[in-house]
Order: structure tokens, then C-alpha cells, then sequence
């Protein structure tokens, strides 16, 4: 559906900026694939290049098996149209009421006023604005506003939707209302959605895959689920941590020996529900202090995270270690506190 | 020698006419070759959607040469141009040519000002629909900009107003004629009163009426 082969970009200037470097990244038709990277990672620069927004000093962008670098600019254009797009800063007219801004996209193919009207109010019946159509951007919040966005961006009947960190200018809860929104839309329509955020609880909310960007480079991709519970790269490391271990508190930290060994275990599938932890006890007689937990659900699979100290014998360790393998859970030591 | 009101007041009539002409025959062709100047000026400048350095560069430079030759020298520099254009130096319809030569590229210049305020992003949202560079300056740029552009025009008819008394100076007729010939000439200062109330008078009307009517699209 989106081949983006080997594409850097450079940004002229003194000295030149290089946004990406190298990135490929294919994206299935019918995903919801994330892209997570900081400020300045380069993902806007990204995005920007599926439909040539921003053209690749190098690279290839591929779209529905089509070569963008190839078409003349009408044919761009009409590409263009298959390729929706939702922004930040939402981008809409301010002089033009709701129902205007919809139907732009197809007053510019030149599409009959009946046909118009019937289509922009489906679309804001399906966004839940179907009684704002009236109104103008200034008069609607941001999440409305958003709403919008979308419903324009569907105007032409695109088959992918890119959001350039569509929800970071809105709160935690309208947020979660367009990301509901994001979902239906790819339910709904079948719309493949490539999307840039620098919050990992959107990709957590919305996505099937992710791919971690790291000063213009991908250092890590998977599905949500992999890279939510055994992060390789650093990059991940902290993005999961943004939304699972925070630092210990540090009266708990203060509290641990010297000797105690710090484990990290993560459940994940099956293993989220089953009693280990007390299992181990049982069986091992030792102690164990459990020093931070918490079981969610990634992508309606259960996900436990724990972090315990045990105290006592090295070997004893090694053996619960062993015996959290057997049973599928990944243990990783903690050389010090505050991972 | 009693000063005679009954020639004074026809001929303020007569001023104010030529006033209103010379202002609104200028404006609209200021108009005219000023709006697709700052239009061309937009869309042509480096990173646009119809980027050529040659043009810009071009048209910028012309612009800058008028803008900043004052008014009165103008005048009296383009006095040939303007007996082969009308066929005379003086009078109304000849003041009306200096006052395009100066009022075109000055609204060219605050068209250019006003399309520049619309958010970058709305022409981002334009190429993402697959607009061609005309819809975007007709139906997203132009739209958004109408407020402001409103404001420009009223500040360009108060520039001509006030140059179209000027021209008077050369004879141009109008109310600045007649303050020059009566109050500068004959001492009357009770007639540069009346004009200058007069001007003043016109010129709050223009701008109450683009402040009206700019408010009237924006609240929308
Ligand atoms: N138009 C531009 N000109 C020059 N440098 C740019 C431009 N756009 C982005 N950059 C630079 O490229 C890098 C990546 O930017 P961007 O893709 O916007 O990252 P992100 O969206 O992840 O914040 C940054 O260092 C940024 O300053
Ligand atoms: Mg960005």
C-alpha cells in the first residue's frame, strides 16, 4: 500500500539538516501504523513524503503500486486525492463554514451541488457534526475541529489517511474521542492510516504497528504489541517507559539493600493472568517485594509489567529466573534502580 | 474685497465631484493592475506554489522604484506619459494618471501583505486535496484573505484621497485645487477650512465603511 524505499532528505541550508536518513518502511493495506519519534526526530519530514509534500532528496515513495516520483503534477494531484490527510494545527478555513470546508475537496473535481450536499452531510453525520454544518471553525473546539479535518479528508474517498500528530494539540479526553474516531474510520472504510505522534500512548490506543524514528533513522519497528513488550532499541526503551515503569519513588529506592536484586518481569498473553508471582514464592520459600506493577491490555491482549526485589542467595535468583523462563515470561535483570 | 460665497459654493460642488472622480476612476484601476501584482507577487516568491525568482525578483524591483518616489515628483516626472495617454497635463482626467502610477503599486504592495497573513497551512491543506495553484489563490487563499483585503483597499482609496488633493497642486481640480487657489493664493482661510473639513469627513466615511464591511466577512 506505502513502500518508501531508502529516502533521506535534506534540508538545504548552512549547515544542511538531514531529516531522514534511509528510511524504509512498508505499510499493509488496511493498518494503522504508527511512527514515534521526539521533537525534531524527523517525523513530520516523514510523513510529508508519502504524498510529496515534502520531496525525498532520495528514496522512493510508492502508493497503491505507483511510483509518486513518476506522475506529472495533474497526475499528482489526483493521487493526491487518494491520499487524505488531517493536521495539528487542523488547517481549516476560517472564513467558511463547516459544511464549506467539506465540501471544498469536491467542488474542486467539479462535483454537482446535489451530489455535494448529500455527501458532506453523510460525512458530518458520521463525524457527529451533522448539526454544526453551519457554523464556522472559530465557533467549534479543537476536537471538533479535528472532526472536521477528518470529514474533509474523506471528502474524496481516499484510501490511506496520514495524521500528522493530529491529536497533540487537544486534551487527554477529546483525544481519546478522535482516536475512537481514527478507528472507525479504518474499521468503516477499510482506510489504511499512517500516522506521527510523539505520545506512545496514541500508538498504545490506535495502532497495529509502530516504528520508532531516532534522528531520521528507524531504529526499531514491530507490531504495537513486540515493541510495547520487549523494546530493544534505547529510543523504545524510553518511549515505553513514558506509559509503563516510571522511576521508582524514592523513598522505595532508599528502602532497598544493598544485596537485593532487582528483576523485571514482563507477562504477557496468557501468563498476564496466571498467579506466578505467588507461584514462585511457594515454591522457592523466599521473599519477594513487588516494587512496582501494572497489567493493561495491548491491543486486547493482556500486558503485565512488574518490577520486584528479591532478597537472599544469588543462586536462588538464578533459579526463579529460570523457572519464569520455562513459563514463558521475559525476566530481565535490573543493574540499578530508577530503569 | 468681500469674499463672494455664492461662486465659492458651486465651485465646491464642482471640487467635490472631481474629488470623488479622480479617487474612484484611479481606484478601480489601481485595483485593476494591483491586485494580480501582489497576487503574482505571492505566488511567484521562493517556495510558492508558482515559484520564478526571475518574476518576483522583477516585479518587486518596479514596485519598490514607485514606491518610493514621492508623489509630487510623480507627478510632474510621468507628465509626458500622461499628455500621450489623455492628451493634456492638466485638469482632472490627467491627475488621474499619476494617481494610478502611484496607487497600483502600493495596493499591489498591501495585497501582497494581506495574502501573506493567511496561515501556511491552509495552502498545505489545498496541495493535500489535489488543488491546482489557480483554486488555490481563488478558492482558499483569496477567501481567507477578503477581510484584510477589504482593509487594504480602504487604506489605499484614503492614499488617493489625500494624493488627489495634492494634485491639485498642478491643477488636477478637485478639493485640493480649490483649497490651493483660495486659501493658499487668496488668504481665505475660511474655504481651506471648509475642504479640509470636507476631506476629512470623506475619509472617515471610507474607513468606517472598510471597517463595516471587513467586519461583516470576518464574523462569518
Ligand atoms: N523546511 C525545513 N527547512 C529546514 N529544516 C527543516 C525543515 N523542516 C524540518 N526541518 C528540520 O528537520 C528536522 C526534522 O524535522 P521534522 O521532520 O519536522 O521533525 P518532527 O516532526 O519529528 O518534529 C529538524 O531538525 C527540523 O529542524
Ligand atoms: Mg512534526
Amino acid at each position: 500500500m506505502i513502500e518508501l524505499k531508502n529516502i533521506s532528505k535534506i534540508y538545504p541550508g548552512s549547515p544542511p539538516v538531514e531529516a531522514l536518513k534511509e528510511v524504509s518502511l512498508h505499510i499493509e493495506k488496511g493498518e494503522i501504523y504508527g511512527v514515534v519519534g521526539v521533537s525534531g526526530a524527523g517525523k513530520s519530514s516523514l510523513i510529508r513524503s508519502v504524498n510529496l509534500l515534502e520531496e525525498p532528496t532520495t528514496g522512493e515513495v510508492m502508493v497503491d503500486g505507483v511510483l509518486l516520483s513518476s506522475l506529472s503534477s495533474e497526475e499528482l494531484r489526483k493521487a493526491r486525492r487518494k491520499i487524505g490527510m488531517i493536521f495539528q494545527q487542523f488547517n481549516l478555513l476560517e472564513s467558511k463554514t463547516v459544511f464549506h470546508n467539506v465540501a471544498l475537496p469536491l467542488y474542486l473535481v467539479g462535483k454537482k451541488r446535489k451530489e455535494v450536499e448529500e455527501k458532506v452531510m453523510q460525512l458530518l453525520t458520521f463525524v457527529g457534526l451533522a448539526d454544526r454544518a453551519e457554523h464556522y471553525p472559530g465557533q467549534l473546539s479543537g476536537g471538533q475541529k479535528q472532526r472536521v479535518g477528518i470529514a474533509r479528508a474523506l471528502a474524496t474517498d481516499p484510501h490511506i489517511l496520514l495524521c500528522d500528530e493530529a491529536t497533540s494539540a487537544l486534551d487527554p479526553d477529546t483525544t481519546k474521542s478522535v482516536l475512537d474516531l481514527l478507528r472507525k474510520v479504518n474499521k468503516d472504510y477499510g482506510i489504511t492510516i499512517l500516522l506521527i505522534t510523539h505520545e506512545m500512548d496514541v500508538v498504545r490506543n490506535l495502532c497495529d504497528r509502530v516504528a520508532v524514528i531516532d534522528q531520521g533513522r528507524i531504529v526499531e519497528q514491530g507490531t504495537v504489541y513486540e515493541v510495547f513488550t520487549n523494546p530493544k532499541s534505547e529510543t523504545a526503551q524510553r518511549f515505553v517507559r513514558t506509559i509503563f515503569g516510571q522511576e521508582l519513588p524514592e523513598s522505595v529506592h532508599q528502602s532497598l539493600e544493598k544485596q537485593d536484586q532487582i528483576l523485571r518481569i514482563v507477562f504477557t498473553g496468557e501468563n498476564a493472568k496466571r498467579p506466578l508471582i505467588a507461584e514462585v514464592i511457594r515454591k522457592f520459600q523466599t521473599d519477594i517485594n513487588i516494587l512496582q506493577g501494572s497489567i493493561t491490555e495491548l491491543q486486547g491482549k493482556p500486558f503485565g509489567d512488574l518490577l520486584i526485589s528479591i532478597q537472599g542467595d544469588r543462586k536462588v535468583t538464578e533459579n526463579i529466573i529460570q523457572y519464569l523462563q520455562e513459563h514463558q515470561v521475559l525476566v530481565k535483570e535490573v543493574a540499578s534502580i530508577g530503569v | 474685497m468681500a469674499f463672494d460665497w455664492t461662486v465659492f459654493w458651486p465651485q465646491l460642488v464642482d471640487g467635490t465631484i472631481a474629488t470623488f472622480i479622480m479617487v474612484l476612476v484611479s481606484l478601480v484601476f489601481s485595483i485593476l493592475i494591483g491586485f494580480p501584482l501582489g497576487v503574482v507577487l505571492v505566488v511567484t516568491r521562493p517556495g510558492h506554489i508558482l515559484e520564478n525568482r526571475t518574476l518576483f525578483t522583477i516585479l518587486n524591483a518596479i514596485i519598490n522604484i514607485f514606491r518610493s518616489v514621492p508623489f509630487i515628483i510623480l507627478l510632474v516626472a510621468i507628465i509626458p506619459f500622461t499628455r500621450l495617454v489623455t492628451g493634456s497635463s492638466i485638469g482632472t482626467v490627467a491627475a488621474i494618471v499619476p494617481l494610478i502610477f502611484y496607487a497600483a503599486p502600493y495596493f499591489g504592495r498591501l495585497v501582497e501583505n494581506s495574502l501573506l497573513e493567511v496561515d501556511s497551512g491552509v495552502i498545505e491543506a489545498a496541495k493535500v486535496m489535489g488543488a491546482t495553484p489557480w483554486q488555490i489563490i481563488w478558492r482558499f487563499l483569496l477567501p481567507e484573505a477578503l477581510s484584510s483585503l477589504i482593509l487594504a483597499a480602504t487604506i489605499a482609496t484614503i492614499g488617493l484621497i489625500g494624493a488627489s488633493a495634492m494634485a491639485g497642486a498642478v491643477g488636477g481640480g478637485g478639493l485640493g485645487d480649490l483649497a490651493i487657489t483660495y486659501g493658499y493664493n487668496q488668504f481665505e482661510v475660511r474655504v481651506v477650512v471648509i475642504t479640509v473639513l470636507l476631506l476629512i469627513i470623506l475619509v472617515q466615511l471610507v474607513q468606517s465603511l472598510g471597517n463595516y464591511f471587513a467586519q461583516t466577512v470576518r464574523r462569518k
